[in-house]
């Protein structure tokens, strides 16, 4: 997953240690994906065992450092250079959801109402993000990232009603 | 503080019902916005509030004054009320100053006191540099900037935008919003009709319109983070 | 007032903008304007040429006698204008001085005129000919000598300056067409009030032939006495037409009379027609702009124009628009007459 292509891409930069690793990523991310200490050592670890980095000793306060190699920098520009995948992604709940309550004897209707209401929540919450986020476009188009993907749920939502709504009427 | 407070209100045109009870308040500082399929009664809403057209039945009040007691719903317009449309919003034989003069003009103040106001507002909404330009010569976001500044002249405290962002693309609807969103925390009260939930994401409160009637409104009202 | 200031502005920028509507507008309403002025002004010019152009008519004569082709009564208006005579049999026998003299007595002095075709140095064109001994004190202020003499025989001629433009000098002859003739030239004469004629004054028979009675021939008088109306009946009576100095300096006589008012009626007409025109030109022409500014008007109004300011807005371009085209039409339609 792209944590560890997170990590390679952030190591492009130059030197870096764990803590810094995990700073970097949150603030080039925004709050989205937490990560937490134990998770950027794992996947060091893996990415040192891959060939990926290489432990680049210690820095003037005794913090191991580590470096992109080679293969890591070709492993990212491959990364960087292959589209997403529609299937590569997580089976989407919400679409699962609607379609089983429109195949049973739910009120659809309610069901999207419902997931409305949330989903314009959690839109409200992004855009109120977004006017903190005054610094860091890398974080800003994180946030949008994610604005998009809430609008085009809620648009395929409205979609959905419309359309059950003909079916019954 | 509310600055505009529907109660009831019911609009008909012959024997089709745009709005069929609805009741809605918009306090000063507080950004409304307005969603629903299109025919559901949004544009008839936003008139309603506004004074641009009166209800069937129900009450509707600007500023503590019921509309219904007022007789030159115009002069209400020129004081109180701004306007912001999808596009075609300014003269295009006027430059983007004299547009923001044309409320404060036709209110009878004299065209350079007019013209200073109009070039401080542009400058609030920062528009100032395409003060003497005209509407043709500017982007679609310049345009909507000035007749945002328009709708402001004058100490106008409510704002009513149908679909301000129709027309620009989607980084430029979010400048138009958050300049929206900015007027609004100085204390501006804006309703505002829009199908896209991106831009309905900047609002404190979003209203759902189905059949000229709300269909979820205090659900989906969001605590203030201010 | 600012709110008017507002309007005058939109309609302004309007009329600026929207060039092809303007222009239809314009002309609309300034061509009608102009055709009611330029007829006002020529009416007003024509009636004082009629006094003006006695001095060329008459030169210093008392009155000028028409021959007519037969010698049945004539008819005509004081200023010796709207000449009309039943005919007859013509007579074979010519008006002579002796018969004109018992009639009215005084000095008379032959005159003719006509056109003839004469060879310039770019071709033949058409050229006035008037014939009269301009020596003779009787035709002071017919023309002016500009350079040379008159005439003072026959084949000679003065010429007018369009001529000399068109490459006549002095002591050149001219080849005439019909009657085939050639003349000399002795001097430059200028006709006191058309510039631009083409025209050769020469003596009597000096160039044209004898030309018959009714034919722009007669005689220039010089009377004792002026010559009255009266005279002029008796005159018409016996078959000639007269024009008569004292008659025509006596503005009376001029500007009142039947056909004054007859003309009088015909420019009232004129002018309801034309006002008439520009009403029904210029209404739908407004009204297509109209149909086009809707939508402004609308914004406007959401502005907070009241229905008063609108029409006001309306209004406003009503009055740039023909204020504009009748000025322009005004002073086009006047133009000529300056």
């Amino acid at each position: 997953m792209s944590i560890r292509h997170g990590l390679l891409a952030l190591l492009s930069g130059g030197p870096r240690y764990g803590y810094q690793l995990r700073v970097e990523f949150e603030a080039s991310t925004g709050a989205t994906w937490p990560l937490n200490i134990g998770q950027v050592y794992t996947t060091l670890s893996r990415l040192e065992r891959d060939g990926l980095v290489a432990p680049g000793g210690a820095d003037e306060q005794g913090r191991a450092v580590y470096t992109i190699t080679e293969a890591g920098r070709e492993e990212l520009e491959r990364w960087f250079s292959t589209p997403v995948a529609q299937t590569d992604r997580p089976r989407d709940e919400l679409a699962i959801k609607i379609a089983m309550a429109v195949a049973g004897d739910v009120d659809v209707a309610e069901v999207i109402q419902t997931q409305r209401v949330a989903t314009m929540r959690a839109l409200q919450e992004l855009t109120r993000a977004k006017r903190a986020a005054t610094a860091g476009l890398a974080r800003r188009l994180v946030l949008d990232a994610q604005i998009f993907k809430a609008e085009a749920e809620q648009r395929w939502l409205d979609h959905c009603e419309a359309v059950s709504k003909e079916k019954t009427s | 503080m509310t600055v505009v407070s529907l109660r009831d209100v019911t609009r008909e045109h012959g024997e089709v019902r745009a709005l069929g009870g609805v009741s809605l308040d918009v306090s000063a500082g507080e950004l409304v916005a307005v969603m629903g399929p299109s025919g559901s009664g949004k544009s008839t809403l936003l008139n309603v509030a506004g004074g641009l057209d009166r209800p069937t039945s129900g009450t509707v009040t600007i500023e503590g004054e019921d509309l219904a007691a007022v007789k030159d719903l115009a002069a209400l317009r020129r004081t109180s009320v701004g306007y912001v449309f999808q596009d075609l919003n300014l003269i295009p034989s006027l430059t983007a100053a004299e547009n923001v003069m044309l409320p404060r003009e036709l209110d009878g103040v004299r065209t350079g006191r007019a013209r200073d106001e109009a070039l401080a507002v542009l400058a609030e909404v920062g528009a100032a540099e395409v003060a003497d330009r005209f509407p043709e010569e500017l982007s679609g976001g310049q345009r909507q900037r000035v007749a945002i500044a328009r709708a402001l002249t004058g100490e106008r405290r409510l704002l009513l935008a149908d679909e301000p962002t129709g027309a620009l693309d989607t980084a430029t609807g979010d400048e138009i919003l958050q300049l929206l969103r900015t007027r609004c925390d100085e204390g501006a009260a804006v309703l505002l009709v829009t199908h896209e939930p991106r831009y309905a994401g900047w609002a404190d409160r979003v209203i759902y319109l189905r059949d000229g009637r709300i269909v979820e409104s205090g659900a989906v009202r969001m605590e203030s983070a201010r | 007032m600012s709110a008017f200031r507002a309007a005058l502005r939109i309609s302004r920028r309007d009329a600026l903008r929207a060039k092809g509507r303007t222009a239809l507008i314009m002309v609309m309403i300034g061509l009608p304007v102009l055709v009611i002025t330029a007829m006002f002004t020529g009416s007003a010019t024509t009636n004082v040429t009629m006094r003006e152009k006695l001095g060329s008519v008459l030169g210093a004569a008392d009155a000028r006698i028409v021959t007519r082709p037969f010698r049945t009564r004539v008819e005509q208006n004081p200023d010796g204008t709207g000449i009309g005579q039943p005919s007859a049999k013509r007579r074979e026998r010519p008006w002579t001085p002796g018969e004109i003299g018992a009639l009215l007595p005084g000095r008379l002095l032959r005159y003719q005129a006509n056109v003839v075709e004469a060879r310039l140095a770019d071709g033949f064109d058409r050229v006035d000919v008037m014939e009269a001994d301009l020596r003779d004190p009787m035709t002071g202020g017919m023309r002016r000598l500009v350079e040379g003499r008159f005439a003072t025989a026959p084949g000679e001629v003065t010429v007018s300056p369009e001529l000399v433009d068109r490459g006549v000098r002095i002591g050149d002859t001219i080849t005439v067409w019909r009657p085939d003739r050639t003349v000399r030239v002795v001097g430059v004469a200028e006709h006191p009030n058309r510039p631009g004629v083409l025209e050769m004054v020469a003596l009597p028979e000096g160039l044209l032939p004898h030309q018959n009675d009714g034919n722009d021939s007669g005689w220039l008088i010089d009377t004792a006495a002026p010559v009255q109306w009266s005279d002029v009946r008796r005159l018409n009576k016996a078959g000639l037409a007269v024009q008569s100095r004292a008659v025509i300096e006596s503005s009376d006589a001029v500007s009142s009379g039947p056909m004054d008012m007859h003309r009088l009626v015909q420019v009232g007409v004129s002018v309801l027609l034309v006002v008439t025109e520009t009403v029904l030109l210029a209404g739908p022409a407004f009204a297509v702009g109209l149909r086009r500014r809707r939508r402004e008007l609308a914004v406007i109004a959401a502005q907070g124009a009241s229905a008063r300011q609108l029409k006001a807005i309306v209004l406003a371009d009503g009055l740039v628009l023909g204020g504009a085209a009748a000025l322009l039409g005004g002073r086009s339609g006047s133009a000529p007459g300056c």
